[in-house]
């Protein structure tokens, strides 16, 4: 017998668990199950392939490419923008004249649209007339003038700018919050007991924040590994697939080529991949949380 | 090391982080502002500074009137404000209930609201687009506006649930007992209170709406609809060389957000954060 | 709490104004029609022509509004969305590549014009040879607005200079090139071709390229029986040896390494700007007079005309481009689309767009009109005209993963992933598999 109270509460959430449930479960449901079919977009006729298509993947050389080039930008991306979020929020904490104005415009990068910051890195990253290769040109560099999206040994570090460009400063004032969190009686307390500051913020303030630093790790992964908008508007996988990443690459399957049978299986394999992170990690904190 | 060397010290470093931070990522903002006013000539001389004649309104008289940016500038405004309009609605009423409610497996409920992050956009936009195509809602702003809502659905609740969790329930239950029902407890006091948070989650869904790519590019078709991100990207594909105009567009697309984000970003971080820092 | 509640009426009052109102709008019918193509979108015709045809359409076609959304812009990216989209009735009226036409009739997805276009009095001023790439089955699929035939451009004031002869053989292009890469420092090279994967041109020059080494036959032969597969691997190997020696030869190589992977948005204004000294080009180049003084001058007087070189086995030939617009066969208002396809290639209009972005009329009446003489443009077209007798189109097939694989395969070899008869190999095996799959 419910009680109203309970009964207020379940109404409340229905309609977000409604919305998502429709547009969120349904199709991730879906897309699942064609990625078991041949569906193609412009062909009628469907059938059942069973695993026909994650078959081909394993032999699909591009497949692996846009896998590894995906792996290795989240972990180098999601990495740099811990470190550099943790050093940007430590100057923040400093109570210097400026620093308030500082704070307030950091987070600019992250509210401006995807496309209008690819345009800009685009822009810049142009051979002769481009802020970098001016920039180089001015200090003596002049050899390094390209089109740094172009050349393929450089477009997939320089899409990785692009991330940290965007996250960084999110990081900074994230940390920075879980930082301005921290009792200060522990750090009086540290001092008193004659620790450094290099100890007070290693047995401190790192700990202290760990929850955020769980929560941003976190969805960032999932956001840098799912990330499309990058990679698609600034190079569209290439040259020469070095940019080439799971989503840019499911989506060149489905709306390029049409067959989105085959499109949905790479997309599949890629919420396979996220749930086993997902579940490997939650099982560590855990185990942190226990121990 | 004296305390007064040890500050200067430290002073210093902050500092330079400060400058380089300043110069990585608020310089290409500045430069493609100033881009926007030069001719199409004196930004092709590859010089840094540019003299006085070089400057023009060219590039934003184009952009306005041929390409008619106004248009599409509208569209992206509708759009956005009704996906944080929508949003908020779904999320406060959620966040509320998840945060005040004992639901049999809240906790199954939230971690399963936050996994849909897990779900490649990708993946989702395929039956998503098959379904708006069969329902001929392709190419109009519900269509458009559904696709977005998905984007902003699970940060909002999970972000309002936190902001929420630390106003004191004492407050909510006092008024519950002087007889308030639930709208009038979410009217009169999780709204004048939990307003930061419910404005950054409202900026939040409007920023990620204005900035979307993806569902716009796949579901539009037609000045109805089309977005001035869309748009932009396309300039910039289709005017590669013609950079003074697409630096126009661009800074035309990034001004709303700039403007709206210098309303909330004193509440930003609090708002952001909320769910991740536990009292 | 006054700024506040200041704030939240103006919000209130945008959010009620644009929510609802902006669904209404969508609701309140109008008769539009939509109509995508490529120039209006990349500006290659001036923002003044757009705006006169915009303002112009209103007495044309009273009662009817034209949106301006035009597309995406790109060839590729409209064709992709075209073909998935068609059916939901936008565009009405489409512009595009002789290749797309081919694709669209096998699906389906445009209307044949032989009863609207016998009825109409003007129809005789059509030339006839830039009709007939559209029958397709016997059926015309779109009528012509620009026509041209694939020549080279050349910086006659550089050649003058160091004394050079214009090449015509690939041998004499790759030396002379390699000699103005040198001669200038690599401040010019020599020459450019595009090799973007997905780019029209490129996929258009390289069908020159074959069309040479096959001494004019068709990659692939359409008839009732189906698709031949023409090429072979030894075709295929000449033509991407062109390639791979282009983008060779130590210091000097004939053209810049740095612009491998792109395609036609790099040519055109490199070559205006004065970074190459030769490229593949048709008229369309004319209307970038406009973007500095230094193109106005390249384009003028620097600039001459002649035969694309040809291979040494093989004969000289270019390829044909025939651009038309075409009525989507899923319109809710065919005779309003007609009318508008009826507004773009009239007589003024079709004039007035290929003086401006460069181009061949394929009306005579377009042709005779002053304006082109006015422009000075009379000797540029006829430097490409001269090159229609040597050319070839494309056969009506699916071009688009054969496109994509014929510049795959040039990838591989300029990044030197594979030699050129590796990816010969590769290219034939491709091309026979997409055959197999009925991709064609």
């Amino acid at each position: 017998m419910m009680t109203a109270r309970k009964q207020q509460g379940i109404l409340l959430i229905l309609p977000a668990l409604v919305v998502m449930g429709v547009f969120t479960v349904y199709p991730l449901l879906e897309g699942i199950r064609i990625a078991f079919t041949n569906k193609h977009f412009l062909k009628e006729g469907v059938e059942f392939v069973g695993l026909q298509n994650f078959i081909r993947l394993l032999s699909d050389e591009i497949f692996w490419i846009s896998l590894y080039h995906s792996v290795t930008l989240t972990v180098v991306v999601v990495f740099l923008q811990f470190l550099f979020g943790l050093i940007l929020a430590w100057a923040m904490t400093q109570n210097l004249p400026g620093m308030s104005w500082f704070k307030s415009i950091i987070m600019a990068s992250w509210v401006i649209p995807v496309a209008a910051t690819v345009i800009l890195f685009k822009f810049m990253a142009q051979p002769d007339i481009g802020l970098i290769n001016i920039v180089f040109k001015t200090i003596g560099f002049e050899e390094l003038n390209r089109y740094w999206l172009g050349d393929p040994e450089v477009a997939l570090a320089f899409i990785m700018l692009l991330h940290l460009w965007r996250n960084v400063p999110f990081y900074g004032v994230a940390f920075l919050a879980a930082m301005q969190a921290i009792p200060k009686s522990y750090y009086e307390a540290a001092e008193i007991d004659g620790a450094g500051a290099w100890h007070r913020f290693w047995y401190i303030t790192l700990p202290g924040i760990r929850n955020m630093v769980i929560v941003m790790v976190t969805i960032h992964v999932l956001w840098t590994f799912n990330n499309f908008d990058f990679v698609y508007l600034a190079t569209g996988g290439g040259p020469v697939n070095a940019t080439d990443v799971l989503p840019v690459y499911v989506y060149r399957q489905c709306w390029n080529s049409y067959t989105i049978g085959y499109g949905a299986s790479i997309g599949t394999v890629m919420l396979l991949l996220l749930m086993l992170y997902f579940i490997v990690f939650i099982k560590l904190s855990d185990r942190d949380n226990i121990s | 090391m004296s305390k007064a060397r040890r500050k200067i010290g430290v002073a210093i470093s902050a500092y330079t982080i400060v400058s380089i931070s300043m110069a990585f990522f608020i310089l290409p903002l500045l430069w493609i502002i100033y881009c926007s006013f030069r001719t199409q000539a004196s930004i092709f001389t590859g010089k840094v500074f540019a003299s006085l004649h070089e400057f023009t309104l060219e590039n934003y008289t184009t952009i306005l009137s041929v390409t008619d940016y106004p248009t599409y500038f509208m569209n992206s405004f509708k759009i956005a404000t009704m996906v944080s309009l929508l949003a908020l609605i779904c999320s406060i009423a959620g966040a509320y209930g998840l945060s005040r409610f004992k639901i049999k497996g809240k906790n199954a409920i939230i971690l399963g609201i936050f996994s849909t992050q897990m779900f490649p956009q990708v993946l989702l936009i395929i039956p998503m687009y098959l379904i708006v195509f069969s329902l001929q809602m392709l190419d109009t702003v519900i269509g458009v506006v559904l696709g977005q809502l998905i984007l902003v659905l699970p940060f909002s609740i999970w972000m309002l649930k936190g902001y929420f969790d630390n106003i004191p329930v004492d407050i909510d239950d006092s008024a519950r007992v002087d007889g308030c029902n639930i709208f009038q407890r979410l009217w009169h006091i999780i709204l004048p209170i939990g307003a930061p948070g419910i404005m950054v989650a409202g900026f939040f869904s409007f920023v990620v709406s204005w900035g979307d790519y993806l569902i716009v590019s796949i579901i539009s078709q037609s000045q109805r609809t089309a977005t001035a991100t869309l748009v932009i990207q396309r300039l910039s594909s289709a005017l590669l060389i013609r950079w003074g105009q697409v630096a126009a567009a661009a800074v035309l697309t990034i001004v709303p957000t700039i403007i709206l984000f210098s309303f909330v970003q004193k509440r930003l971080v609090e708002g952001l954060t909320a769910g991740a820092i536990k009292e | 709490m006054s700024k506040r509640k200041w704030i939240f009426i103006g919000l209130s009052v945008v959010l009620l104004t644009g929510g609802p109102f902006g669904l209404l709008c969508d609701v309140k019918a109008e008769k539009t029609l939509s109509f995508w193509n490529m120039p209006f979108v990349t500006q290659e015709v001036s923002p003044e022509y757009i705006s006169n045809w915009e303002k112009d359409i209103k007495n044309a076609l009273p009662g009817y509004k034209v949106d301006n959304f035009y597309g995406p812009g790109k060839y590729k990216d409209q064709r992709d969305k075209f073909l998935l989209q068609a059916k939901s009735a936008t565009p009405d009226v489409i512009e595009g590549l002789l290749e797309d036409t081919a694709v669209y009739v096998q699906k389906g997805l445009i209307e044949p014009l032989d009863s609207y276009f016998k009825s109409w009095p003007e129809s005789d001023q059509f030339i006839e040879s830039t009709l007939a790439p559209l029958r397709i089955n016997g059926k015309l699929y779109g009528l012509p607005y620009n026509t041209n035939a694939r020549a080279m451009v050349y910086r006659k004031d550089i050649f003058e200079k160091h004394d050079l002869s214009i090449p015509q053989t690939w041998d004499e292009l790759i030396r002379t090139a390699r000699k103005i890469t040198e001669l200038t420092a690599k401040k010019t090279y020599g020459f450019f071709v595009c090799t973007e994967v997905g780019d029209p041109r490129a996929a258009q020059e390289f069908i020159s390229w074959y069309y040479q080494v096959s001494k004019k036959k068709n990659l692939f032969d359409v008839s009732s029986g189906g698709i031949a597969f023409n090429g072979t691997v030894e075709e295929f190997e000449k033509v991407l040896t062109l390639y791979d020696e282009l983008f060779k030869g130590g210091d000097f190589p004939a053209c810049d390494l740095n612009v491998r992977g792109t395609g036609w948005p790099v040519e055109d204004p490199g070559y205006v700007a004065g970074k190459w000294a030769m490229a593949p080009m048709g008229p369309w180049l004319w209307g970038r007079r406009t973007e500095s003084p230094a193109a106005q001058d390249i384009l003028e007087n620097k600039t001459a005309i002649t035969r694309l070189p040809y291979s040494p086995d093989g004969v000289a030939a270019t390829y044909l481009e025939v651009k038309p617009i075409m009525m989507n066969a899923y319109s809710k208002d065919k005779a309003g689309a007609w009318e508008l396809i009826k507004y773009i290639v009239s007589k003024e209009k079709m004039a007035g767009w290929l003086v401006d972005s460069g181009g061949i009329p394929s009306r005579k009446d377009s042709a005779e009109m002053d304006v082109f003489e006015k422009a000075g443009i009379k000797w540029w077209m006829k430097g490409f005209a001269n090159e229609l007798p040597i050319s070839v189109t494309m056969a009506p097939i699916n071009w688009g993963p054969v496109s994509e694989a014929n510049l795959r395969a040039v990838n591989y070899v300029i990044y030197d992933k594979k030699t050129p008869l590796e990816a010969a190999e590769w290219l034939y095996n491709r091309i026979m598999e997409l055959k197999n799959n009925n991709e064609l």
